[in-house]
């Protein structure tokens, strides 16, 4: 009888045991308001917001463009994390972990937001020349230049310099050029001082770095289709595909994406 | 006196019935004033034909001069493409 008595008394205490220290350390929470920003242009800082109960550590996921599932990238104790996706973009999450339990937080991106090809028309011919990007949501959308009012959202448009709208070369040109443009429809404004990139060959790497020599004022298109980047002057970037030219109607089709990352140049989509 | 009533009244019932239009005269007046109405109302299309006209003409002269624009190829230069 004794020996039942004491069985159960290990057996409760091995229980009580486990409720007050097994269980504790497999009960937590997620991190929240994840942020992603640019540590540099091609670098990732992710930030977030502490869990309520510290865990035993926080750990990165990041599953990039075309890859099939998330990989770990990093665990800090921290609540923050910088990743060199190396040219790539992806999303991101945080996962605090507690003991083998893992508290996911909400999913960022830094896939840059595309926007479907439109036509876009020459500053002289029947249509919208101007096209701009939403800073909140990075949809791209098109914008009449013969309104001042127009100016907060067009970050390039679409130009030969001449009076007509027969003669080629066509261009992309960032807005402020639109006022002093011989097509004569451009109202004065504040017109965005934007920089439109060399064709580049590769759309699917990183934008050339912001500077004079590799964004400027204007880049006549000479192919067809033609892949440039913009550098805007709040600081964003992003990657447009001009094709289809039509001499005859004066148009071109535009198709972009956006990096919703301030200052970030990756554009793998 | 009452001889000079009977003519009195007898020279203003002439002067009534003198003054009377004849009833041909009557039916010439009403087709004269039916033909000045159709008349009125013919300048008033004509008015409205030569408005259309001008418009017309104008739209078309707005048309000719995009069509010349469009077609010109200008020798304008493009602006200095500089860094930024």
């Amino acid at each position: 009888m004794k020996k039942l008595y004491l069985i159960l008394a290990i057996c409760l205490v091995t229980g009580a045991l486990v409720l007050f220290t097994g269980c504790e350390s497999t009960t937590g929470d997620a991190p929240t308001n994840v942020v992603l920003t640019a540590a540099t242009d091609i670098t990732v800082t992710i930030t977030w917001t502490a869990s309520t109960t510290t865990p035993d550590k926080y750990i990165v996921y990041f599953k990039g463009v075309g890859d099939a599932d998330y990989a770990n990238i990093g665990a800090v104790t921290a609540t923050t994390y910088t990743h060199d996706p190396a040219g790539a973009t992806g999303k991101y999450y945080v996962a605090a972990k507690y003991g083998s339990n893992e508290y996911n937080s909400d999913v960022k991106s830094t896939e840059p937001i595309a926007s479907t090809a439109t036509d876009l028309a020459e500053l002289n011919a029947s249509g919208n020349s101007g096209y701009g990007w939403v800073r909140t949501d990075g949809a791209g959308g098109r914008f009449s230049m013969t309104s001042a009012g127009n100016a907060s959202s067009i970050d390039f448009y679409l130009t030969n310099f001449a009076s007509g709208f027969s003669s080629t070369p066509y261009n992309i040109a960032s807005p402020d050029l639109g006022p002093t443009d011989p097509g004569g429809v451009v109202p004065t404004g504040s017109w965005r001082v934007n920089g439109i990139s060399d064709p580049i060959t590769n759309p699917q790497a990183a934008l050339p770095a912001h500077s004079n020599t590799t964004y400027f004022n204007y880049t006549a298109l000479s192919a067809y289709p033609s892949y440039l980047g913009v550098y805007t002057t709040d600081g964003y970037y992003a990657l447009i595909k001009v094709d289809g030219l039509n001499t005859s109607t004066g148009t071109v089709s535009a198709e972009s994406w956006f990096q919703l990352v301030k200052g970030l140049r990756l554009i793998k989509h | 006196m009452k001889k000079l009533l009977i003519a009195v009244i007898f020279v203003a019932f002439a002067l009534a019935v003198s003054c009377q239009a004849p009833q041909d005269v009557k039916s010439q007046l009403d087709k004269q004033s039916a033909q000045i109405q159709t008349l009125e109302k013919t300048i008033q299309d004509q008015a409205t034909k030569i408005e259309q006209l001008k418009m017309d003409y104008q739209k078309h002269m707005i048309d000719i001069h995009k069509q010349s624009v469009g077609t010109t190829t200008s020798q304008t230069q493009p602006p200095t493409r500089v860094g930024r």
